[in-house]
């Protein structure tokens, strides 16, 4: 899967060009060769310049010669001109000279061995015979010729010239040998650069692979704790109604009753804790009194835990507000109080506390809410842990692993952090410390405690595409004295809208079959019939985070009659004139 | 070194026949003419000789149509070169003058020559002429001597190549 984007990196123009100007074996060779030519024309230019030099150096040689043996010449003064001549004869590079009357006869002169003189010359132009130089100069004085002179000297001596060969030959081979070995050693960095690109790919995949089969080890334990606890919590409901077809006696009624309540709460929560830990659940930040918080608690607190398990809270007056989501702060409290609980398998105290910590330096103003027990505590190599979800030190289908998660989850969330301390033997206590808000709680309103019945009669469009959620619902609407129509989809539900406007209120599903979710359908209504009340219902969607940013009123499935009665009493309240 | 001076190779004995000129004179005619081209003349000299180069012989000519053999073609500093015999006439244009035996007809040497820019050449045994070069024999071969002070004052150059091969330069 990696492969299309890494084969594109080569492709890129940078890729192309670095390519091109890489060093290949041939490129090597080629410069080697090139090189070869330039330092082979240098020698062909090198030897033209020292033969016109020689040339000038013989030209030069001879008229002095001329000039000298003038006078001699003039006058048959033959030993003078032999001086003249011998002083040559010291040059090594001179291989014969001769001087000549004005008839062109030979007067005086000497030579080596290898060549011989003229008998008799005439002056001609500088000329080149093998590897030496002949010149001829008229002796002249006065504008009156006198004779010649005869000067052959040799071009360039082999040591000089074999000495300027092997010192070109040397600096071709260095270059070239530098070549050779840039060429080499780059050609290896670029194998040893494809090699690495090659493993960075494989090491990618298989980190992606060990990734992947690390999600699906998870989803597995994660489905096999799910689906065990929802098994006994559908056989708590499943039994609880079995046995109320079969009693009549309203003690024994109410009790089953109460059991399937409990059943049906503890699946929704472990459906919201799964949320939370997805971080799709939708964050509902309000001002928080702590400590009415906890006491608020208090019953649901002695339902989960049990009866061999005494809370003890400690909630000093005066405690700073926070800013939370309070549901999720309940689940968090009631996931923290759940691991305390488990701690201490022969019963014990749980204390919650609460403090104030004013702030040091740089930290703001902060509330620290504490559970600590004196249960087993947690080994020190494996606290780093006990925030990763999934990590559970129960058995299979004891517990999900997600507890702690979701408070760690609900603590950075919240802009707090959660802290944890323990000592094996001695007990745990686990804190989660939470930015103080500056603003006020608001006054809670008890939506349950207003009667239900007490409304007039008002006509709802419920829109729902499942069957059985739509006949509760309708069921509930009813017992809450409400009229109500069903619409299957968001579609269905804006044509007949649009054959009349006779609702006060429309309650919609979030996801649905059709053109429209929900959200779109509420958004048209918003925008066609502003008056319209609109309320809409939803278990999980990545949209109902940007619902509640529209402030688009919300209620969270599952949801109690009562949650929907004041829901619909505030989404009407809203759009009431005045 | 130079002042060696020069050998004629040929030390055959002189021939006495009067008619044809010896090889000796025959070598003085070859060095009358080469003396030129080592010598500098004011360039006012050659006003009156029609552009040439004169070597001119007064008394008795030695040389006889060698001479004119000797300087056939050739030039001097550019012109071409002419042999007069005085005969008596006046030696003002020439640039080189070769005294020679003094005749009858002019039994006097041209006094009127001093001072003047002309290269008088005489043979330094003849004992009757003198000149600012002088042939000698030496060995049997000719050779000469200079005064090169007589011929700076009559404003001539004499180079010094030819100085360095006279045997004696400004013996008085």
């Amino acid at each position: 899967m990696n492969e299309p984007a890494s084969a594109s990196i080569f492709d890129q123009p940078a890729g192309r060009a670095a390519r091109l100007f890489a060093i290949t074996p041939r490129a090597a060779i080629l410069i080697a060769v090139a090189l070869l030519g330039a330092a082979f024309m240098l020698a062909v230019q090198n030897d033209r310049l020292v033969r016109a030099e020689k040339l000038r150096q013989a030209a030069v040689q001879a008229q002095i010669l001329a000039e000298s043996v003038a006078a001699p010449l003039a006058f048959d003064d033959k030993p003078a001109t032999r001086e003249y001549l011998a002083a040559l004869r010291s040059n090594p590079e001179v291989k014969a000279a001769g001087v000549y009357n004005e008839k062109g006869a030979f007067v005086a002169g000497f030579s080596t061995a290898e060549v011989s003189l003229p008998a008799a010359i005439h002056v001609t132009l500088p000329s080149i015979s093998g590897r030496d130089v002949i010149v001829t100069e008229q002796v002249a004085q006065g504008g009156t010729a006198l004779g010649s002179v005869y000067l052959r000297t040799s071009l360039e001596s082999w040591p000089r010239r074999a000495l300027r060969y092997v010192g070109i030959a040397l600096v071709v081979l260095m270059a070239s040998l530098l070549i050779a070995v840039l060429g080499s050693s780059y050609a290896s960095l670029r194998e040893a650069h494809a090699k690495l690109q090659a493993e960075i790919r494989t090491r990618e995949q298989a980190e992606e692979a060990l990734r992947q089969s690390q999600k699906m080890e998870a989803m597995g334990q994660l489905t096999g704790g799910v689906a065990h606890d929802f098994n006994n919590l559908l056989m708590v409901a499943s039994s609880g109604l079995d046995l109320m077809e079969r009693t009549s006696d309203p003690a024994k009624i109410e009790r089953l009753k109460n059991g399937i309540r409990q059943a049906v709460d503890r699946g929704a929560k472990l459906t919201q804790q799964l949320l939370t830990f997805a971080r799709r659940s939708p964050m509902h930040p309000e001002i928080i009194d702590i400590g009415q918080r906890i006491y608020g608690m208090d019953a649901l607190l002695d339902r989960s835990l049990g009866e061999h398990i005494v809370v003890d809270l400690r909630l000093p007056s005066g405690l700073w507000p926070i800013e939370v989501d309070p549901s999720q702060f309940e689940v968090a409290l009631l996931n923290i109080t759940l691991n305390a609980r488990d701690a201490m398998p022969q019963g014990g105290t749980i204390v919650i506390d609460a403090e104030n910590v004013a702030s040091a330096g740089n930290e703001p103003d902060q509330v620290r809410i504490s559970v600590s027990d004196s249960g087993t505590g947690i080994p020190a190599d494996m606290i780093a842990q006990v925030f990763e979800p999934f990590f559970t030190t129960k058995g299979v289908g004891q517990g999900t692993g997600l507890g702690l998660s979701q408070v760690y989850g609900f603590a950075r969330a919240s802009g707090g952090e959660v802290r944890i301390e323990s000592e094996p033997g001695r007990g745990t206590t686990v804190s989660l410390v939470i930015p103080r808000s500056q603003k006020l709680p608001a006054i809670p309103e008890r939506a349950a405690a207003t009667t239900p019945a007490a409304v007039k009669q008002q006509c709802i469009l419920l829109v729902e595409d499942d069957d059985h959620v739509a006949e509760m619902i309708t069921e509930m609407l009813v017992a809450l004295g409400y009229e109500s129509e069903r619409a299957v989809s968001a579609d269905a539900a804006m044509v007949r809208l649009e054959q009349s406007i006779s609702f006060d209120l429309v309650l919609s599903d979030m996801v649905m079959p059709g053109k429209r979710n929900g959200m779109d359908l509420v958004r048209e209504i918003n925008a066609r019939w502003p008056k319209v009340p609109t309320l809409l219902m939803t278990g999980y969607s990545a949209a109902a985070a940007s619902a509640s940013n529209d402030n688009i009123r919300l209620l969270l499935k599952p949801f109690a009659i009562e949650d929907l009665s004041a829901q619909l009493e505030a989404a009407s309240a809203e759009k009431q004139p005045g | 070194m130079a002042a060696l001076g020069a050998f004629v190779v040929a030390a055959i004995t002189v021939s006495p026949l009067m008619a044809a000129p010896s090889l000796e004179d025959a070598v003085k005619a070859s060095y009358l003419f080469k003396f030129g081209p080592f010598v500098d003349w004011p360039p006012s000299t050659f006003a009156n000789t029609g552009g040439s180069f004169q070597i001119c012989i007064s008394g008795q000519d030695p040389f006889g149509s060698v001479m004119d053999e000797v300087v056939r073609g050739q030039r001097i500093h550019g012109r071409p070169v002419t042999v007069r015999r005085l005969s008596g006439a006046s030696p003002l244009d020439c640039q080189i003058l070769f005294l020679g035996k003094p005749t009858k007809t002019d039994a006097k040497m041209p006094s009127d020559v001093a001072g003047q820019p002309i290269l008088t050449v005489a043979d330094a045994d003849d004992g009757t002429t003198s000149g600012m070069i002088e042939f000698v024999l030496q060995g049997g071969r000719v050779r000469f001597q200079i005064d090169d002070g007589a011929a700076r004052a009559s404003g001539l150059r004499i180079s010094s190549k030819l100085l360095g091969l006279a045997v004696a330069v400004d013996k008085r």
